[in-house]
């Protein structure tokens, strides 16, 4: 890929979310105007606290909001579809094949009463009009292509048998099946050993990488947000209220929210240094009237891309 | 020097598994196997490994939520399980514990004055407004207010409820808080405030703690000691400066070396500490490139000392 910085600029971004309300009828509303790009091939890192709608925010992209929760305002579109105007056939026609989703607890999101191999085969089937036969044998390259070990065996097993790391994998391939342009990741690491952790996020990234597939990566890890992403918006009561390039979100905060939950997490090796003291509080750093929702978002243009992945 | 509080001493839990065939061979899981760990007055003493490695499982057996199969506890130099062992109600007076999950450990139907002074009742220690000024005080001291005591859990945000599962577990004056992931359910603004409310605490009561947790940076900033538990053993033990800044065993290394760290990734200073020599022709143990399989006895192995107060797993 050329590095050039008006190639990133020229690119029309996979998805745009712009004005986004989420709300409980028309009054109360839980997410006040949200608004963010992501351009194709680009990782773009949701952060937040939880209630801070980082969650419904990937959901209503997916077309996947319960009642009572309804987008009440706003725009997403999805590669200059307006998502919003779409039927419900017509969205579901979408999920699975042009977006796709990969959700925290692989156990109650995989059908325990059916194969893995099956779960997986289903999208080819329902997508690509496969014949099941077909379609088994593609999700047995499906299950090698995310590293499971002796996939045609694992094929014939059910989720229970599996260990957490190896779920989650299986919920990848499923999700990455029919080649989505946006993958929407919703803590996807959250429930699992920080040793599997690195191994699956490594999957994601390299997937999607070779793919070209746009991801949105909602996380309350900043960790993990900083190993993945190359743009972030962070996320409190309902407000996008800064979006950086990740280099620069770590460096240079803009936000106090922000400020505070950098400073808030203990850090690998700073105990040698600044001792056993005690950690900043979120509200010693950031006073409750900037948190308000009227203000807006804190952003810095996108930055050369050579650079935000290097 | 502080005097040992608790000493595991050769602890083993095995758990039957069920026969792979009608008749084929007995199965046991060898969920912890032989470990011992001393924990100190006023010290943390912390527990890390993945899920499965039998961490939780050596605290339910200092709880005495979980028989041992082989091996002992020591409080204060007194058994703490076997045939003189204490009554439950004594237990609950030596130790105590914080459960990971503030939404699951407690009971909805109860408010929460009455469920901190149900144990003062329980154990004969204050009734009626002597029990309520005692639970008006813990409840101040763990930063919520007097009047939280007649609401109800589901009236709490999360981090008020975990500083209510820490008041639950201070109520008797135990000696010892087990904390099994204290943190871990929690947003990261609020894991600080209950950081910093669980050091105040050990400070100002002189508690020991035994902290489970896979978090490797609450660990390294509470921490006295370390043990690294792989599959049901120990196998890096020390103090928490040694293990940090010398990791040693391949599976710490490992477990050091994965958590995802902002400022080593965006500065690209990526990189763990070297380890800590050890002795010529020895080899780690257990191997990690392959998966231990928890039912089978495992290799003769043992504790070697290699710095003070830094030991690590090895072949024999």
């Amino acid at each position: 890929m050329s590095g050039a910085p008006s190639d990133s600029v020229r690119a029309d971004p996979v998805l745009s979310v712009r004005d986004l309300r989420i709300g409980v009828g028309r009054n109360n509303e839980l997410l006040h105007g949200v608004s963010f790009d992501i351009l194709p091939g680009e990782t773009y890192g949701l952060v937040g606290e939880s209630g801070s709608g980082k969650s419904i925010t990937g959901l209503s992209v997916m077309g996947l909001l319960k009642r009572p929760l309804q987008v009440t305002a706003g725009s997403i579109s999805f590669q200059g579809e307006d998502m919003l105007k779409l039927g419900r056939r017509a969205r579901r026609k979408l999920r699975g094949d042009r977006m796709a989703m990969i959700f925290q607890e692989p156990m109650t999101a995989l059908n325990p009463l059916a194969t893995i191999g099956r779960q997986i085969a289903e999208m080819f089937v329902i997508h690509r009009g496969m014949g099941w036969s077909e379609a088994r044998r593609k999700a047995v390259e499906a299950l090698e292509s995310v590293r499971v070990p002796s996939p045609e065996e694992r094929a014939r097993s059910y989720p229970h048998q599996l260990s957490g790391g190896m779920r989650q994998r299986v919920m990848i391939a499923i999700a990455l099946a029919c080649r989505p342009d946006l993958l929407i990741a919703d803590e996807p690491t959250t429930a699992l050993d920080v040793t599997v952790q690195a191994g699956v996020l490594e999957l994601i990234a390299e997937l999607c990488k070779a793919e070209g597939t746009a991801v949105l990566l909602v996380s309350h890890d900043l960790g993990v947000i900083a190993n993945m992403c190359r743009r972030v918006g962070v996320m409190d009561r309902g407000r996008l209220v800064e979006e950086q390039d990740t280099k620069a979100l770590f460096e240079n905060p803009l936000h106090p929210y922000t400020r505070g939950l950098l400073a808030a997490r203990p850090r690998l090796g700073s105990r040698p240094v600044a001792g056993r003291g005690r950690l900043t509080e979120l509200d010693e750093v950031v006073a409750d009237e900037e948190r308000g929702r009227e203000a807006p978002t804190l952003t810095t243009p996108r930055g050369l891309r050579l650079e935000a992945t290097a | 020097m502080s005097r040992p509080l608790l000493e595991i001493r050769d602890l083993t839990v095995h758990f039957p598994l069920p026969r792979q065939a009608p008749l084929g061979r007995k199965r046991t899981l060898r969920a912890v196997q032989g470990v011992n760990l001393t924990l100190n007055e006023g010290e943390c003493l912390s527990i890390v490994g993945e899920s499965g490695c039998g961490k939780s499982t050596t605290a339910l057996t200092v709880m005495g939520l979980q028989e041992p199969t082989s091996g002992e506890i020591l409080f204060q130099g007194k058994p703490l399980t076997g045939p003189g062992a204490p009554s439950r109600k004594e237990r609950a007076r030596i130790a105590q514990m914080v459960f990971q999950d503030p939404y699951a450990s407690l009971n909805p139907r109860q408010t929460i004055g009455r469920m901190l002074s149900a144990q003062l009742a329980l154990h004969g220690i204050a009734r009626g407004r002597e029990a309520g000024d005692r639970v008006a005080a813990m409840l101040k001291r763990v930063g919520l207010t007097s009047d939280h005591a007649d609401r109800y859990p589901h009236e709490f945000s999360g981090g008020q409820r975990q500083r209510i599962g820490i008041a639950r577990a201070l109520m008797l004056d135990p000696k010892i808080l087990v904390l099994d992931e204290p943190v871990s359910a929690l947003d990261v603004s609020i894991q600080a405030q209950i950081i910093n409310l669980l050091m105040d605490l050990q400070e100002t009561l002189g508690l020991s703690y035994i902290m489970i947790s896979h978090d490797l940076s609450v660990v390294e900033h509470v921490s006295d000691r370390v043990a690294v538990m792989y599959f049901g053993r120990v196998v890096e033990e020390g103090d928490w400066h040694s293990i940090f800044s010398r990791p040693t065993h391949p599976y710490t290394r490992r477990l050091i070396g994965s958590v995802p760290d902002p400022d080593a990734i965006l500065t690209g200073a990526r990189g763990l500490p070297d380890a800590a020599p050890v002795p010529d022709a020895s080899r780690f143990s257990p191997d990690i490139s392959r998966r231990p399989n928890p039912d089978e006895e495992p290799e003769p192995s043992a504790l070697v000392r290699i710095g003070e107060s830094h030991s690590v797993r090895l072949a024999q």
